[in-house]
């Protein structure tokens, strides 16, 4: 389509007046995203190289395959840091925030868990359920100093299982651990 | 002919507009407005139906322009979507992670 910018902008403005714009949604609030961006957390490069070891021990411990550090944006979520991760996520380091269990994690700022994917009416029809073959999640929030959610550490596994107060305190240690590393770059920007 | 990944997972190519609601869900449709319009103007990508190159242009333009940081992370948000679905036009559906 050929148009001058002038009437580029009246369209432009057309569409954004007709669409709907998310006010209510704790991902888009302020004092959170402030809070990425204090800590670079929204930076692939700056993130990774502070948090995979402790990925790795958390899978290890926790026995699951995947252990992921995702920070959540507004509408994806970065996977900051991983451990046995695969395919296209491995390839694009993030996720849509509709299909993330994450984004749960940040809205309500609790540890979330599904023992079975599939028969979870929140996750039953998640593509990363559905396709992707991912069955079990346990996430806990990844809380700054200031109380700000910025995302989650979690453990996902392709089969249904459960897990224990252990395997959830193991999951807290890392994310802790992580916030610490990361304030204390922050610090030494 | 397979799906694509991207379509298997019900996943649509991320428009102007969805960039716009992204943005315009933190920094208010005016500022969304007002900024992209600036990109598209520095960019000289006016288009209605910008490319994924084309976007990725307009949200690297973004991203060195802008101070505020709540933007560049709406901005980020949207690069990644539309790397995801890049990544998933890549695959079809018989791939698993």
């Amino acid at each position: 389509m050929s148009q001058s910018p002038e009437q580029w902008q009246a369209w432009l403005a057309e569409q954004l007046s007709s669409a709907a714009v998310v006010t209510d949604d704790a991902l888009y609030e302020h004092e959170r995203l402030e809070a990425v961006a204090r800590l670079r957390a929204d930076e692939l490069e700056h993130v990774e190289p502070l948090v995979d070891d402790l990925l790795a021990a958390g899978a290890a411990g926790v026995g699951a395959p995947v252990a992921l550090f995702n920070v959540v944006l507004t509408g994806a979520q970065l996977i900051a840091g991983e451990h046995g991760l695969t395919g296209w996520m491995a390839e694009a380091r993030a996720t849509p925030a509709e299909w993330a269990p994450c984004a749960q994690v940040v809205r309500s700022g609790a540890q979330y868990v599904v023992p079975d994917l599939s028969a979870d009416e929140a996750t039953r029809h998640s593509p990363l359920t559905v396709v992707d073959g991912f069955r079990a999640y346990a996430g806990v929030p990844v809380r700054t100093s200031d109380g700000a959610v910025v995302g989650s550490v979690c453990v996902l596994d392709t089969a249904p299982r459960t897990f224990t107060q252990v395997d959830l305190d193991r999951l807290r240690a890392v994310a802790a651990q992580a916030v610490q590393r990361l304030e204390a770059a922050a610090d030494q920007d | 002919m397979p799906l694509t990944g991207a379509e298997v997972r019900g996943l649509a190519a991320p428009t102007v507009v969805d960039w716009l609601r992204e943005i315009a869900g933190v920094v208010g449709p005016q500022q969304a407005l007002l900024t992209w319009s600036r990109a598209a103007a520095a960019t000289g990508l006016h288009g209605t139906a910008l490319t994924a190159e084309e976007l990725q242009r307009v949200g690297q333009w973004l991203l060195g322009d802008s101070t505020d940081p709540r933007l560049r992370i709406a901005v980020r948000s949207c690069l990644l979507r539309t790397r995801v679905h890049r990544a998933l036009q890549g695959t079809t559906h018989e791939e698993r992670q």
